[in-house]
């Protein structure tokens, strides 16, 4: 058990709904939530077609361990090809969704096809029905989530929806659930528009079960007990992600304006301790900590926005608290784009939340765009009358606004940074791997983190591999092949249980492997652990290398393996990555264009 | 004796003597402090994780116990970084 042994099947375009037992000899090959999904998109999909076509297939994917008394399973993914990479793309999301899914009875939802007309899917244990979408197409994510608990007299029914953003298919658009969590990168929101599905909302009551509940009561109560009493924990609560933000800037690794620069002068006014600062009217913007379903971290921040500020001035409707400024929030709006107004900032993350957009894309997109405009390529004409200069947070509300509603130059930049650049002529200045934008870790300071955006499967992303001990230590490209590779087999298993990984302070995979063991039938070591994550993500590469990917998408944009770091620890320093990326084929058991072995698919059974 | 500027970021500023401002605090010390014996005279834990730095040149661990300070360093002491 942890399965619920079912999976949801609807045909969007014909109608057809089915319920169909979970295929437990691929459970038992990859466990669940990224790994299932990954297989069961592979099996059901030709990897060539489009990602908007109707063809695409997209997954909704639970862990075992989803919906369980473990702290922080309220894990879920969404896994399809991804309309900003043309890659697979694997995103996953907290709050409260993924558990209610799992409360329904389902371990995985398949959607095929394409709406006739925009709908919405209510599931209500086994009663499934698609639904005219018509009252709430063009709504955004919050009025979306509004009328649906309302319609249906249900304010415990949990949605997973997307705005006017994903309607359009901009190309990082996501799919947010309560509000504001969301599957947030490689456009997974754009794929759910492209089938005319706006929205997804269900509540289940059949509950979870596990293989052996003593056993597992015992291992939660442990795994428990370690987060309870952890500093890691402590400080996650109090600071919330931005601490990382001071961090960054200390190590001299913080994406500065495009990444021409490592440090931001402006650091100290969008840091945690500005989100805690009265300011002169009295506000200050942090109000409290939240928690997703099952967790006992409460990472999440709740903020809201100083009535005075330009933005909200005469707005009511966004007086009130909504999700505050993550790490990744604050890098790709603050520093990437120059802005230090917190507000700003604040506002920008709102309305990535109500319209359901990535905000390290976005910001990543609109970075590049204000390179571009201050070399006069982009102009006033362009933009609407807009200054696109760095430092300019008019320029970031007023962008995020519109591109949150499809208008105007936000058109232009719902295209991500790669294509926008490419429009452009100047294809250079995309800071991106596989066409999805960086996280907030430069990787001149941080050389294993740049091999692990180049090889990871669905583009640039900080959350498929963990090398930050290795790369705390040295900053050149030696002996980062190895812990790369290992540490993106651990993510692959640890996204594929249904729990977090910002336990990671805290539990080891050993902690992982012991509940995934209670809950699951079959004799679930560590090392059975790792194997299945090797398998997992050389899955993944197979899927990549079937829709045309090759080796010269395992890369770093010229700016970070030609321009130096300007400063910090790394000053002088580029990426290794011509270093770094042959070792790692080896060691991964790939060839000398980074496919697979025989060898390697052989001992992995696939 | 020799003066140093320490600055503790972000959750270890918790370790910075009371009236600290901006994680930064001056720090006498004897000549020939190493980086290990700074660590031990803040307070902070013998074997706490995180990077060290002086005048932003990162000292690898293996090096803590026998890389000794200068008057005027610099030094910032950064919690291990992870995920966000």
């Amino acid at each position: 058990m942890g399965w619920q042994r079912k999976v949801l099947r609807v045909n969007l375009t014909d109608g057809n709904v089915q319920v169909e037992p979970l295929n437990m000899e691929w459970a038992q090959q990859y466990l669940g939530e990224r790994g299932l999904g990954t297989k069961y998109l592979y099996e059901n999909m030709d990897p060539t077609v489009d990602a908007l076509d109707s063809a695409n297939v997209l997954i909704f994917a639970t862990g075992p361990l989803t919906g369980t008394m473990a702290s922080t399973s309220g894990r879920y993914a969404v896994i399809t090809k991804g309309a900003l990479t043309d890659a697979i793309a694997c995103s996953n999301s907290g709050g409260k969704f993924g558990a209610e899914l799992k409360f329904a009875g389902y371990d995985l939802l398949i959607l095929e096809g394409r709406a006739p007309e925009p709908s919405y899917l209510k599931i209500y244990d086994d009663d499934v029905e698609i639904v005219s979408a018509e009252p709430i197409w063009g709504k955004t994510v919050w009025e979306t989530e509004d009328y649906l608990k309302s319609h249906h007299q249900d304010p415990l029914m949990k949605v997973a929806s997307i705005g006017v953003a994903g309607e359009n298919c901009v190309r990082y658009a996501c799919v947010v659930n309560d509000l504001h969590r969301a599957a947030g990168r490689s456009g997974v929101g754009a794929v759910m528009g492209s089938k005319n599905l706006k929205a997804i909302a269900v509540r289940g009551t059949v509950g979870v079960q596990v293989d052996n509940p003593r056993k597992f009561m015992e291992v939660v109560r442990e795994t428990h007990s370690k987060l309870a009493g952890s500093d890691d924990v402590k400080e996650l609560a109090s600071y919330g992600t931005n601490a990382m933000i001071d961090m960054m800037q200390e190590f001299g690794g913080l994406p500065t304006r495009n990444f021409k620069e490592v440090q931001f002068e402006g650091v100290d006014n969008i840091n945690p301790s500005a989100m805690t600062r009265v300011n002169e009217h009295g506000h200050k913007n942090l109000l409290t900590n939240k928690a997703c379903f099952g967790c006992t971290i409460a990472c999440g921040r709740i903020s809201h926005i100083d009535k005075e500020h330009f933005t909200i001035k005469n707005r009511p409707e966004y007086w009130h608290a909504s999700g505050g400024l993550e790490y990744e929030t604050a890098f790709a709006f603050g520093p990437d784009c120059g802005i230090d107004d917190i507000d700003a900032l604040t506002f920008a993350g709102f309305m990535m939340n109500e319209h359901g957009m990535d905000p390290i894309s976005f910001g990543g997109t609109l970075a590049a765009a204000m390179e571009l405009y201050e070399m006069g390529v982009i102009t006033d004409e362009d933009t609407d009358g807009i200054e696109l200069k760095f430092g300019n947070p008019e320029a970031l509300t007023a962008m995020a606004e519109k591109t949150g509603k499809f208008e105007g130059f936000g058109q232009i930049l719902g295209l991500g940074s790669k294509r926008l650049c490419e429009k452009y002529g100047h294809p250079e200045l995309s800071m991106t791997v596989k066409g999805q934008e960086f996280a907030g870790y430069d990787s001149r300071a941080l050389q294993g983190m740049g091999l692990g955006y180049a090889t990871s499967s669905r583009g640039a992303c900080h959350m498929k591999h963990d090398v930050f001990g290795p790369d705390m230590e040295d900053q050149t490209g030696a002996g980062k092949a190895i812990p790369c590779k290992k540490s993106q087999d651990k993510v692959s298993i640890i996204d594929s249980t249904g729990l977090c990984w910002f336990t990671l302070g805290t539990w080891g995979i050993k902690d992982f492997q012991a509940q995934v063991d209670a809950a699951c039938e079959g004799d679930w070591t560590v090392e059975r652990m790792f194997e299945t994550g090797e398998r997992i993500w050389n899955l993944e590469r197979q899927f990549n290398l079937a829709a045309g990917l090759t080796k010269a998408d395992d890369s770093l944009p010229e700016r970070l393996l030609k321009e130096p770091a300007k400063s910090g620890t790394a000053k002088g320093k580029v990426n290794e990555l011509g270093r770094m990326l042959p070792e790692y084929y080896e060691v991964r058991g790939w060839d000398s264009d980074g496919v697979p072995t025989a060898e390697t698919l052989e001992r992995l059974g696939l | 004796m020799m003066l140093l500027t320490v600055k503790l970021v972000g959750p270890l500023s918790r370790y910075l003597p009371s009236g600290s401002e901006g994680g930064v605090t001056q720090v006498e010390a004897e000549v020939g402090l190493t980086v290990s014996g700074l660590v031990k005279k803040l307070g902070l834990p013998e074997d706490i994780k995180c990077m060290i730095s002086i005048n932003d040149d990162l000292v690898p661990i293996g090096e803590r116990q026998s890389r000794t300070l200068s008057d005027s360093d610099s030094v910032k002491i950064i919690p291990p970084l992870k995920g966000g």
